[in-house]
C-alpha cells in the first residue's frame, strides 16, 4: 500500500544530429503497482531550437502510484522521434531509466540508443529518410539493456529529466529508500 | 618443504574438483578459483606449522655453525657482542608475548596488501611458538627480508616521521639500514653449507639436502627479521631507560648509527674477499625418477579406476536394487553420461565417507531426473546467423506524416493491419448419401469397421495394458519375496495393496479392451460376408472394396503355455481377492454376530422385565417390535475356486483368442471391379444416372456472413468430391465462427443445404504448412426417399429378404478441410490480437494431447484444461508436464480466477507487502482512482485526505448506489412510468455520450498549449504611443474589454452574477374590487389581422374615468437565483422604471469551475415581478391616529427565467423580454390606455403582454468552453461530407459570425446531413380533428402540441459539448429535446399541413444559438417559436429571433449572404442565389437523400384515466409543499374555492388560456362574495414534479403572513396524444374582506 507520487518533467534532450525533435515516453510497472491518477505515457511537441543543439520539451510528468509490491519498480523509456522538413517523422533514438528509489527531485539524464540498419537501410535512411525502428518498441523497452548486444546501434543523444520523487509509507513495509 | 606444499596443493585442489564434481558444478568461476587457492594456501601454512619444529631444528643445525664464524670475524666491529647478545635474547624471551601490542599494525603497502598482512598476521602468530623455542640461535643472522617491503616501510617511515619522531622509529631505520645484510649473509650460508656437503659427497646432493634446498622457507623469514626488529625495539626502549639517566639520547643514538654503518661496511667488505668457489657449485639438473615420481603421487593423489563398481558395494548389505520404472513410476530420462565417466565417479564417491548415501534404491547415483539446466548460465555466443530475439527485430521504417491515430506509446493497437486466414477445403466424402446403394451403406459401414480397427491397432491399447499387468505382477512378486528374504522394506511393502489393486484394474480394462479388439473383428468379417451375399444376390458390385483376412500362425506350444500362465495368474489373483474379500465380510460378520448376541441378551432381560411389569412404556415396547426385526447375520461364504477357474476360462474364450488359433489380420483394399453399367439392373442405372446428376458445394462462412463458396463439383460414384481449394480471408479482428456449408445441387436447378459445420478458430500456433488436414463429420436430418435402387436418407430399410432388422440411416459425411493462420513475409504469423481471450498458455502445451481431448478451443478454456488434467492423471513427476502442472495448479488453487500471465513475475506473491484485498479495500486509492476517471461524483473532489480513517464511507455510497440502481426505474420522482423509463434512459445516452467526450476533451490542439501573444508591430507601438499622448476626457469614458477569466482560477465566491434591471413596460394593474367589467371578447384573428395591425385596429380604451379611479400597480422585481434572492425597490405604475442593478452569488456544483461543469449548471435565474400590496391593518378605528399599522402582501404578476446556461454562452443577455404573465391574474387587468396616452411607440403597444428590459452578465467574465472537435463515424457519403466542408469554409469565411449548419450528430453519435431530418409528417389526427376548418387555428394547435412536449436542453444534459438531433419519433418517445428537436417536429408538421416551411438556424434571445421555424402564408413570413408555440410576423419587433443564418428545407441548405440579418430586414426569398447560397445547385445536384425520419408517426391516444390519477397526485403533492412552505402558521385550504378553480381550468385548456380572465373574476366574486381572491393558473408541460414545486414556489403564493388567509389550488391535466401532457395550476389566496 506505499504509494509513489512522480512529479517531475522531460527537460529536453541534447546531442542528437538533429533538430526539430519530440519524445515519446511511456512508464512501465510491474503487475504490483497501480497508476492511481496521471498519464503514465505521452508524447511531446517538436521543439526546433534556433540557437542551441538542446532541444527543450518541459513536459510535465505527474504520476502517481500506489504499489503492493516492490518488484517491478516504474521505469520511465524513451523514444526520442525526428520530424523533417517535410513534417516526416522518423525515430532517433530509444531509451529507458528507472524511476529514482530516492525521494527528492533528482535530474536524470537518460542515454539513448538507435539500431543502425543494414548498409542498405542506411544508405536509403540518408537519402530517403525514415530508418531502421525496432518492430515493437514496447518489447524492447521490457527487453532493456540485456538484449541488445544483438543489434548494431548507434548512441544517440541523451533525454534530460527532472524527476521529482515522493515515497509514501515504503518505511512500514520494510523498505528503507533513500 | 616447496614441493610439499605444492603436492598438497594439488591434492587439495584435486579433492575440490572433486568435490565440485559431485555437485555437479561444472563451471568454476575464475573468482571461486581465486579464492580456493587462497584457502589452500592458508592450508598449507598451516602443514607449515606442524613442521615447523622440525625445521627449526635443521635450521639450528644450519646455523651454528655460521654464528661460529661470525664470531671470528665481528668481534672487534661490534663493542659488546656477547652481552648485548645475551640481552637480547633476554629480552626476547621476555618481550615475545607483548610484541604483537607494541607492533604498529602493518600498513598495507602493495596489491594483495590486505591479504598479504592478514597471512602474515596469522602465521607470526602461530610462528611465535615455534619461534620463542628457536629464538636464541635464530635471532641475529636469521632475518633476510625481502628488499622491496623494507624500502616501502622505510618509505612509510619517512613519512611517518615528519609528523612523530619517536625514537622507536629511529631505531626501526637503523634496523633497516642493516637489513642489506642478512640477505646475503643466509645465501653465503647455504652456499658454504653446500659446499662442505660436496666435500664429503659426490655431486649429487641428498635427498634431505635438496628437500632442504628447495623447501626452505624464505617467506617466513621477514616475521623472524620483524620479530627481531620488534625485540630490538625493546631492547633500545630498555637501553633507553637506563640510558635516559646517564646521557641524552641523542648522543647514544647517533652513536648506534654510527655503530650499525661501520658493522654493515665489515660485511660487505667480507663478502667481497670470498672468492667465487665458496658460493658456486656446479651441480647436474635434478631429476626424478619417473616411477618415483609416480610412487610418490600415488601417496598424495587417487586415480579412481574406470571399472564398473559391483552393485553390491553401491547398496546396504543384502538389498536388492529396486527399479522404479518396472513399477510403474515415472523416472525421467537421464542425460547421456558415459559408462567410464559414471564408474569414475561410482569409485570415487564409494571412497568417500558414507560414499553410499549417495546411491539410491536401483543403485544409481541420486540425482535430479534431468540435472542439466534448462538455461546456460554463460551468456550465449553471439553469431550474425543466428536470429536475433522477435522483439529486437528491426524494420525499417518509412519516414511518414504524422497522424493523429497513433498517439501514445504504449497502448495497444500497436498491431494492426490484414490478418490472413487461410481456409483449405480439400473435399468431401459422404458416409451416407441419399443414393446410396444397400452395398455402399456396406461398404460405408466396412470402410468405417476398418478405420476404427486402425485406429486400434495403432493405439494398441491390448499390449500396453498386458505389458503393464505384467510389470505389475512383477512389482508384487519381488516385493513379497523381498518382504519374504531379507529386511521388509516399508515402502515396497506398502505399495504392495496398491499394486494389486492397481493389477485389478488393469486387468479389468485389458480385458474390455480385449473384448472390445475380438467384437470389432467379428463385426468386420461379419459385414464383409454380408456384403459379399448382398454381391452375391444383387449380381452386381457397386463399390471396389475387398476384404482379406491374412492369418498370422503361431506356435502353438509357446501359445498355449502363455494362455495358460495368464489364466492361472488371473485365477490366483481372483483367489487372493475373493479370500480377502472374503476375510473383510468373515470380519464384519463376527462383528454383527457379537452385536447380535448382545442384543439378544438384553433383549431377554428385557422381556423378563416385562414379564415381571406389565404396565411397560410403550417406548420399551416399541423398542422390542423394533429389535425383534434384526435378523441373525449369515456367515459369509467362501469362494470356490473352482468357480473361478470356469468364470476365468468363460471369459477368456470369450475374449481372447483361442490358443493355437491363428492370428486374424483383416485388409481391406479397393481393388475390386465395379460392375459396368450396362450389365446392370434398371433400378441401380437410374441410381448411377442420379448420382451422376448430383453435384456439391460449400459455402464458407465467416461471423456468419459468406465470403466465399468453391466450385460446383459433381459427386464421384464412390461418393467422394475433390474440392482442394484454398480460400485466404483477410480479416481485421479475431474471427466469432467460422462455417462451412454444405450444398448439394440437382442438375441444374435445386440446391439444398445439406448441412452446417463448424470449424473451430485454428489456435494461434496452427500456421500454414504446419496445419494438419482435419476431418469433420457433418450429418442432415433431410429426409429423401428415392424411386430407384438408392435406400434415400431418413428412411427405414432392410438388408433382410423379408423385411425385418430395418434401419434409418441418415445423410452424413466428412469434410476434410485445414483452417490456419497464414505466414506474411519474414515468417510473422498473421494473427489478430486476441485480447479478449484468455490464451495464458504458452508452447508448452504445444504436443500434449489436451487438444485431442478437449477440442482446440479447450486449451483457452482453463477450467476445462485443469477437468480434463484431473481427469487424465497426469503425472506430476513427469517434467515434461510440468508447466502444465503448474499451470493446472493455478487454476484449480485460485478458485477459478486464473492469473492472466501466470509465468510473470512468478514471486509476487510472496513478496508483496500486502494482499490484494487489502489493496483494493484501501478508500484513499479508489477515491484517487475515480477522481482520475472522472467519474462525475469524484470529478472535481478536491484534497482527497491523506489518511484512510478521515475518508468517511459515505463518500462511495451515493456512487455505489448508482451503479446498482442504474437499471432500477424510479418511478418516485417522475409520477409515471413511461416518463421514468425514457428519464433512465437519457440518463444512459447522457453518460456514455460524456464518457465519449470525456476522452475527446483530452485531446489538445497547439492552441490549448501555446498561448503565443504577437509581438506587437512597430505601427502599432506608434499608434498607441500616440494614444498616450490624447488628451484625457473623463468624462467620456470608454468602454473597455473585459478580462476573461479562465476557470481553474476560480473558487466560491469568487464568481457573481450581475442582474440590471431597466424597466418593464405594461405590468397589469390592479381592477378595482368591486368594479364590473366589460370587456369586448376577442376572437380570434387571422395573421394578416394581427400583424398589420395598427393602433387604432386594437381594442379602444375603456371609460378614462375608470383609467384614473383605479389604484396603481405598485410593482417591483424579485430576482432568485439559486434560492438567493434579491429584490429592487418598489416603484409605482404600470410603466415602471427601476435601473437597478442586482447582484448574486454563484455556486458552481461541486465547487468546480471548469468548462464543462458550468455548461452543465442546470440553475435558472427567476426574474419575478410582483405587486406591492398594503393592507391597512389596524383593527381598532382609534388607533389610526396614533400610528400606521400596514400589511404588506405581495402578488405575483409574472416572470421571465432564463437559464444560467444562456447567460455563461452569451456572455451578457441585453434585451426586452417578455414576462410570462399568467393568462389569468385574479384582480389585475391589461392596462391599455395608458400606454397609448403616454405615448410610447406605437408598435410596442401593439402586442399583448408585460416586457422588462434586462442587462445580465456574469463577473468576471468566463471563457465558455467550445465545442469539442471531434470526428465522428458517419454513413453520409464522402463525397457528400467534403461539399459541405467546403461549403461550411466558404460560408464561414464570408461571415464569420454566422454559423452554417451542414451536418448534426444523432443520438447514436453519428454524423447525419442535416436535410435528411426534415421530411412531411402527420401531426396527430386528433388535433387536426379538433379544428377542421381553418388551417391557421389548426397551425396554432399544432404549434402548442409541439410545445408542450417539455424543453431539455442538449447543452445541459450533454454538458455543452454538442447538439445530438434526435429524430421526430425518437423526440416523441423521448418527450424531451431542446429548440432543433422542437422545430424539427414542428417544421416536418407543417410540411406534412401542406404549408411551405423552413428550418431557420439562427440565434434568438435570450437562448442564443437555436431553431426557429419559418412558414410562408399568403405571401406572409410567419416565424414560429417552436419552444413556445408562439408566432410572429417578419417584422415584429418583438421577435425573439434576432438573427438569421440559415435556411433548411428537406432538400437543401440556403445560407444567408445578405448584408443584414436581423429577419425584419432580410428577404426570405430563397429563389435569389444573391441572397442565399444554397447548398445544392446545378454544379452539385441533390443526390436523392434518405430520411433518417420515419415514414409516419404513430401516436398513442391519450390516457385520460391516468391524466386524471396524475392529477390528484399533483394536486396533493403540491398542497403539503405550500403547507411545508408555511412552518408557522396554519395553512386552510378553501375547498368552495378549490372546486370553482377546478372548473376554470379545463376552460382554459380549450382557449388555450386566452380571453377568459372577466369571467373567472366575475365567477369568483359570485360565487365568495366577501373575499379579497389573488391567484392565478400556471401552464406548464408536464415532465417531472421538481419543477411545478419549483414554479410554484417562485411564485411565492406561500409568503402571505396575515392570519386569516386561506388557499386555493386546482391542478388539471389535459392528455394529448403520445403521452403529451399539458398542466395547469391555479394557486389562490383569499383573504376576508371586513
Amino acid at each position: 500500500m506505499a504509494e509513489l507520487h512522480l512529479l517531475g518533467q522531460i527537460v529536453g534532450g541534447s546531442g542528437f544530429p538533429q533538430r526539430r525533435l519530440f519524445c515519446k515516453w511511456g512508464l512501465q510497472a510491474g503487475a504490483a503497482w497501480r497508476p492511481l491518477s496521471g498519464l503514465t505515457a505521452g508524447q511531446t511537441h517538436v521543439d526546433d531550437p534556433q540557437a542551441d543543439d538542446v532541444t527543450y520539451w518541459c513536459h510535465p510528468i505527474d504520476v502517481h502510484y500506489a504499489t503492493k509490491g516492490l518488484q517491478g519498480w516504474p521505469r520511465l523509456h524513451v523514444q526520442v522521434w525526428h520530424q523533417d522538413a517535410l513534417g516526416r517523422r522518423h525515430v532517433l533514438g530509444y531509451g529507458f531509466c528507472h524511476v529514482p528509489a530516492a525521494p527528492g527531485l533528482h535530474s536524470v539524464r537518460c542515454a539513448t540508443w538507435r539500431p543502425l540498419g543494414e548498409r542498405r537501410e542506411r544508405l536509403r535512411r540518408r537519402w530517403v529518410g525514415g530508418g531502421a525502428g525496432l518492430a515493437e518498441p514496447a518489447a524492447a523497452a521490457a527487453a532493456g539493456a540485456c538484449d541488445r548486444f544483438r543489434l548494431r546501434c548507434e548512441a544517440g543523444g541523451s533525454v534530460h529529466l527532472q524527476l521529482g520523487v515522493v515515497l509514501r509509507h515504503f518505511a512500514r513495509y520494510g523498505v528503507c529508500c533513500g | 618443504m616447496e614441493c610439499i606444499s605444492s603436492s598438497l596443493w594439488t591434492y587439495q585442489s584435486v579433492s575440490l574438483t572433486r568435490n565440485s564434481c559431485i555437485a555437479c558444478d561444472s563451471q568454476v568461476s575464475a573468482t571461486d578459483q581465486m579464492s580456493r587457492s587462497e584457502e589452500s594456501q592458508m592450508i598449507i601454512m598451516e602443514e607449515l606449522q606442524d613442521e615447523d619444529a622440525a625445521q627449526t631444528e635443521r635450521l639450528r643445525r644450519a646455523l651454528t655453525a655460521r654464528r661460529h664464524s661470525r664470531r671470528h670475524t665481528l668481534p672487534e666491529a661490534v663493542g659488546a657482542p656477547e652481552p648485548r647478545e645475551e640481552e637480547r635474547s633476554r629480552a626476547g624471551m621476555a618481550a615475545a608475548p607483548a610484541a604483537p601490542r607494541e607492533l604498529p599494525p602493518v600498513p598495507s603497502t602493495s596489491r594483495a596488501g590486505s591479504a598479504e598482512s592478514s597471512v602474515r598476521e596469522r602465521m607470526r602468530e602461530k610462528l611465535k611458538a615455534a619461534k620463542s623455542k628457536a629464538e636464541i640461535t635464530l635471532l641475529q643472522e636469521d632475518p633476510t627480508p625481502r628488499p622491496r617491503r623494507l624500502k616501502s616501510i622505510k618509505e612509510r617511515k619517512t613519512e611517518v616521521r615528519l609528523h612523530k619522531a619517536s625514537d622507536n622509529d629511529k631505531f626501526r631505520e637503523m634496523q633497516e639500514d642493516e637489513s642489506h645484510l642478512p640477505s646475503k649473509i643466509k645465501f653465503r650460508d647455504t652456499v658454504k653449507k653446500l659446499k662442505e656437503k660436496s666435500t664429503y659427497q659426490n655431486d649429487l646432493p641428498s635427498a634431505e639436502e635438496a628437500y632442504n634446498f628447495f623447501t626452505f622457507n624464505f617467506d617466513a623469514e621477514p616475521q623472524n627479521m620483524k620479530a627481531e626488529a620488534r625485540k630490538r625495539n625493546e631492547l633500545n626502549e630498555e637501553e633507553e631507560a637506563e640510558e635516559e639517566c646517564v646521557e641524552t639520547q641523542e648522543g647514544e643514538q647517533e652513536e648506534d648509527e654510527t655503530d650499525e654503518d661501520a658493522r654493515l661496511a665489515k660485511d660487505d667488505l667480507f663478502i667481497i674477499g670470498q672468492t667465487a668457489e665458496d658460493f658456486l657449485v656446479m651441480e647436474p639438473a635434478d631429476c626424478e625418477n619417473y616411477s618415483e615420481q609416480l610412487k610418490k603421487e600415488k601417496e598424495f593423489l587417487f586415480i579412481p579406476s574406470m571399472l564398473a563398481v559391483p552393485a553390491s558395494e553401491k547398496m546396504p548389505r543384502d538389498i536388492q536394487p529396486r527399479y522404479l520404472e518396472d513399477e510403474g513410476l515415472y523416472v525421467g530420462e537421464r542425460p547421456f553420461v558415459s559408462q567410464s565417466n559414471q564408474n569414475i565417479i561410482e569409485n570415487r564417491i564409494l571412497r568417500q565417507e558414507q560414499g553410499k548415501e549417495w546411491f539410491g534404491d536401483d543403485g544409481k547415483i541420486l540425482a535430479l531426473p534431468n540435472p542439466i539446466k534448462q538455461s546456460s548460465t554463460r551468456p550465449p555466443i553471439f553469431s550474425l546467423e543466428e536470429g536475433i530475439a522477435p522483439e529486437l527485430e528491426t524494420v525499417y521504417v518509412k519516414a511518414v506524416k504524422m497522424t493523429a491515430a497513433n498517439q501514445y506509446l504504449l497502448g495497444p493497437g500497436d498491431l494492426q493491419g490484414p490478418f490472413q486466414l487461410d481456409i483449405d477445403i480439400s473435399g468431401l466424402i459422404f458416409t451416407h448419401h441419399p443414393c446410396f446403394s444397400r452395398e455402399h451403406v456396406l461398404a460405408a459401414k466396412l470402410a468405417q469397421l476398418y478405420d476404427q480397427y486402425l485406429a486400434r491397432k495403432q493405439k494398441n491399447l491390448t499390449k500396453l495394458l498386458t505389458d503393464k499387468l505384467h510389470v505389475l505382477r512383477n512389482a508384487v512378486q519381488s516385493g513379497i519375496d523381498s518382504g519374504d528374504a531379507g529386511g521388509p522394506r516399508p515402502v515396497a511393502q506398502q505399495s504392495i495393496p496398491e499394486y494389486k489393486i492397481e493389477i485389478r484394474q488393469t486387468r479389468r480394462l485389458r480385458d474390455a479392451e480385449q473384448e472390445k479388439d475380438r467384437t470389432l473383428l467379428k463385426t468386420i468379417v461379419k459385414v464383409w460376408k454380408q456384403m459379399k451375399s448382398l454381391r452375391d444376390f444383387q449380381k452386381f458390385t457397386n463399390t471396389p472394396m475387398k476384404l482379406y483376412l491374412r492369418k498370422e500362425e503361431v506356435d502353438q506350444r509357446l501359445d498355449e503355455e502363455a494362455y495358460e500362465a495368464e489364466i492361472q495368474a488371473e485365477i490366483n489373483e481372483l483367489l487372493e481377492e475373493c479370500m480377502e474379500e472374503y476375510e473383510k465380510k468373515m470380519e464384519e460378520y463376527k462383528t454383527e454376530l457379537k452385536e447380535w448376541k448382545l442384543w439378544k441378551k438384553t433383549q431377554k432381560s428385557k422381556k423378563k422385565k416385562k414379564k415381571k411389569d406389565i404396565h411397560e412404556d410403550e417406548e420399551s415396547v416399541e423398542d422390542c417390535d423394533l429389535g425383534e426385526e434384526r435378523v441373525k447375520p449369515i456367515p459369509p461364504k467362501m469362494a470356490n475356486s473352482r468357480d473361478i477357474e470356469q468364470q476365468v476360462r468363460e471369459k477368456a474364450d470369450n475374449c481372447r483368442r483361442k490358443p493355437g488359433e491363428p492370428a486374424l489380420i483383416p485388409e481391406l483394399v479397393l481393388s475390386g471391379n465395379i460392375t459396368p453399367t450396362e450389365l446392370c439392373p434398371r433400378a441401380e442405372v437410374l441410381r448411377r444416372e442420379d448420382v451422376k446428376k448430383r453435384s456439391a458445394f460449400i459455402k464458407v462462412l465467416f461471423n456468419s456472413k459468406e465470403v466465399s463458396r468453391t466450385v460446383t463439383r459433381p459427386i464421384s460414384s464412390d461418393f467422394r468430391v475433390h474440392f482442394g481449394q484454398i480460400f485466404n480471408l483477410q480479416i481485421f479482428s479475431w474471427p466469432e465462427s467460422l462455417k462451412l456449408q454444405i450444398y448439394e445441387t440437382m442438375g441444374m436447378s435445386s440446391t439444398t443445404l445439406l448441412a452446417e459445420v463448424f470449424i473451430p478458430v485454428p489456435e494461434t500456433t496452427v500456421l500454414t504448412g504446419s496445419a494438419p488436414m482435419e476431418e469433420v463429420e457433418f450429418s442432415s436430418s433431410q429426409r429423401v426417399m428415392l424411386d430407384h435402387e438408392g435406400v434415400g436418407s431418413g428412411v427405414s430399410f432392410s438388408f433382410e429378404a423379408d423385411g425385418s432388422n430395418r434401419m434409418t440411416l441418415m445423410t452424413s459425411g466428412k469434410v476434410s478441410n485445414s483452417v490456419s493462420w497464414a505466414v506474411g513475409e519474414k515468417g510473422i504469423p498473421l494473427i489478430p490480437p486476441v485480447s479478449q481471450q484468455n490464451t495464458g498458455i504458452s508452447s508448452a502445451l504445444k504436443n500434449i494431447d489436451a487438444i485431442a481431448s478437449i477440442g482446440t478451443s479447450g486449451l483457452t478454456d482453463m477450467k476445462k484444461l485443469a477437468k480434463w488434467a484431473a481427469e487424465a492423471k497426469l503425472d506430476p513427476n513427469d517434467p515434461s508436464n510440468a508447466a502444465l502442472m503448474q499451470l493446472i495448479m493455478a487454476a484449480t488453487s485460485g478458485e477459478a480466477q486464473v492469473p492472466e500471465f501466470f509465468r510473470l513475475e512468478q514471486l509476487q506473491q510472496e513478496f508483496n507487502f500486502v494482499s490484494d484485498e487489502e489493496f483494493n479495500r484501501s478508500k484513499r486509492f479508489r477515491l484517487l482512482q475515480l477522481r482520475s476517471e472522472e467519474v462525475s461524483e469524484f470529478r472535481n473532489y478536491k484534497q482527497v485526505p491523506l489518511h484512510e480513517r478521515e475518508i468517511s464511507e459515505k463518500i462511495f455510497q451515493d456512487y455505489e448506489k448508482r451503479l446498482q440502481e442504474r437499471d432500477v426505474v424510479d418511478s418516485k420522482n417522475y409520477l409515471d412510468a413511461h416518463r421514468a423509463v425514457v428519464a433512465n434512459y437519457l440518463q444512459k445516452v447522457r453518460e456514455s455520450v460524456i464518457n465519449r467526450f470525456l476522452i475527446a476533451k483530452h485531446h489538445f490542439i497547439l492552441s490549448d498549449l501555446v498561448n503565443e501573444e504577437e509581438i506587437p508591430s512597430l505601427g502599432i507601438l506608434g499608434l498607441s504611443l500616440f494614444k498616450l499622448a490624447e488628451p484625457k476626457r473623463p468624462l467620456r469614458p470608454r468602454r473597455k474589454e473585459r478580462k476573461k477569466v479562465t476557470a481553474q482560477n476560480l473558487s466560491d465566491g469568487d464568481v457573481k452574477l450581475l442582474v440590471n434591471i431597466v424597466r418593464a413596460y405594461d405590468i397589469p394593474v390592479r381592477k378595482p374590487v368591486m368594479g364590473k367589467f366589460q370587456q369586448p371578447s376577442k376572437s380570434s384573428r387571422s395573421f394578416n389581422e394581427m400583424f398589420a395591425a395598427s393602433a387604432s385596429a386594437q381594442s379602444p380604451p375603456d371609460s378614462p374615468d375608470w383609467a384614473f379611479s383605479q389604484v396603481l400597480v405598485r410593482p417591483f422585481v424579485e430576482v432568485s437565483f439559486q434560492r438567493t434572492v434579491c429584490r429592487t425597490t418598489t416603484a409605482e405604475g404600470p410603466n415602471p422604471n427601476w435601473n437597478e442593478e442586482l447582484e448574486l452569488p454563484f455556486r458552481a456544483p461541486n465547487g468546480d469551475y471548469s468548462t464543462h461543469s458550468l455548461q452543465s449548471v442546470k440553475d435558472e435565474v427567476f426574474i419575478n415581478v410582483f405587486d406591492e400590496v398594503l393592507h391597512d391593518a389596524v383593527e381598532d378605528d382609534r388607533e389610526r391616529g396614533s400610528g400606521i399599522h400596514t400589511h404588506v402582501e405581495r402578488r405575483w404578476l409574472g416572470c421571465v427565467k432564463i437559464p444560467f446556461t444562456t447567460i455563461y454562452f452569451q456572455a451578457r443577455i441585453d434585451g426586452t423580454f417578455k414576462v410570462d404573465i399568467p393568462p389569468v391574474l385574479l384582480g389585475y387587468s391589461k392596462d391599455k390606455t395608458l400606454g397609448i396616452e403616454r405615448g410610447y411607440d406605437s408598435v410596442q403597444n401593439l402586442s399583448e403582454g408585460s416586457y422588462i428590459t434586462l442587462f445580465i452578465t456574469i463577473e468576471p467574465q468566463l471563457i465558455p468552453g467550445e465545442s469539442v472537435r471531434e470526428k465522428f463515424d458517419t454513413q453520409e457519403d464522402e463525397k457528400l461530407l467534403q461539399a459541405a466542408e467546403k461549403y461550411e469554409a466558404e460560408c464561414t469565411s464570408a461571415f464569420p459570425s454566422r454559423q452554417c449548419l451542414t451536418t448534426v450528430i444523432d443520438l447514436s453519435g453519428k454524423t447525419v446531413f442535416i436535410t435528411k431530418y426534415i421530411k412531411p409528417l402527420n401531426p396527430p389526427e386528433e388535433l387536426l380533428d379538433a379544428v377542421p376548418d381553418s388551417s391557421q387555428s389548426a397551425a396554432e394547435l399544432v404549434a402548442r402540441y409541439v410545445s408542450l412536449i417539455p424543453f431539455l436542453p442538449d447543452s445541459v444534459s450533454f454538458a455543452g459539448i454538442c447538439d445530438l438531433w434526435s429524430t421526430s419519433d425518437q423526440f416523441l418517445y423521448l418527450l424531451a429535446g431542446d429548440e432543433e428537436e422542437h422545430a424539427v417536429l414542428l417544421c416536418n408538421y407543417f410540411l406534412g399541413m401542406g404549408k411551405k416551411a423552413w428550418l431557420i438556424i439562427g440565434n434568438a434571445i435570450p437562448e442564443g444559438s437555436t431553431a426557429y421555424v419559418l412558414t410562408l402564408e399568403r405571401s406572409q413570413y410567419v416565424i414560429w417559436n417552436p419552444s413556445t408555440g408562439c408566432f410572429y410576423g417578419q417584422y415584429d419587433t418583438f421577435c425573439p429571433l434576432q438573427n438569421v443564418y440559415c435556411l433548411i428545407s428537406c432538400d437543401n441548405i440556403w445560407f444567408n449572404v445578405q448584408e443584414h440579418d436581423a429577419p425584419a430586414r432580410i428577404s426570405f426569398d430563397v429563389t435569389k442565389p444573391k441572397r442565399w447560397k444554397s447548398f445544392f445547385s446545378r454544379s452539385f445536384p441533390y443526390p436523392g437523400l434518405n430520411s433518417v425520419q420515419p415514414e409516419e408517426l404513430v401516436y398513442q391516444c391519450s390516457d385520460k384515466a391516468a391524466a386524471v390519477e396524475l392529477q390528484g397526485r399533483i394536486e396533493k403533492i403540491l398542497k403539503e409543499k405550500i403547507m411545508e412552505w408555511r412552518p408557522r402558521h396554519l395553512t386552510r385550504w378553501n375547498r368552495y374555492c378549490t372546486s370553482t378553480l377546478r372548473s376554470f381550468l379545463p376552460l382554459l385548456e380549450q382557449n388555450q388560456g386566452k380571453d377568459v380572465e372577466d369571467d373567472h373574476q366575475a365567477e369568483l366574486q359570485k360565487q365568495l362574495g366577501d373575499y379579497r381572491v389573488s391567484g392565478f393558473p400556471i401552464h406548464r408541460p408536464f415532465s417531472e414534479v421538481r419543477p411545478l414545486i419549483e414554479a410554484v414556489h417562485s411564485t411565492g403564493v406561500h409568503t402571505i403572513d396575515i392570519s386569516n388567509v386561506e388557499f386555493a389550488l386546482a391542478v388539471y391535466v389535459h392528455a394529448y396524444p403520445q403521452n403529451v401532457l399539458s398542466l395547469w395550476i391555479y394557486v389562490a389566496s383569499l383573504v376576508r374582506n371586513k
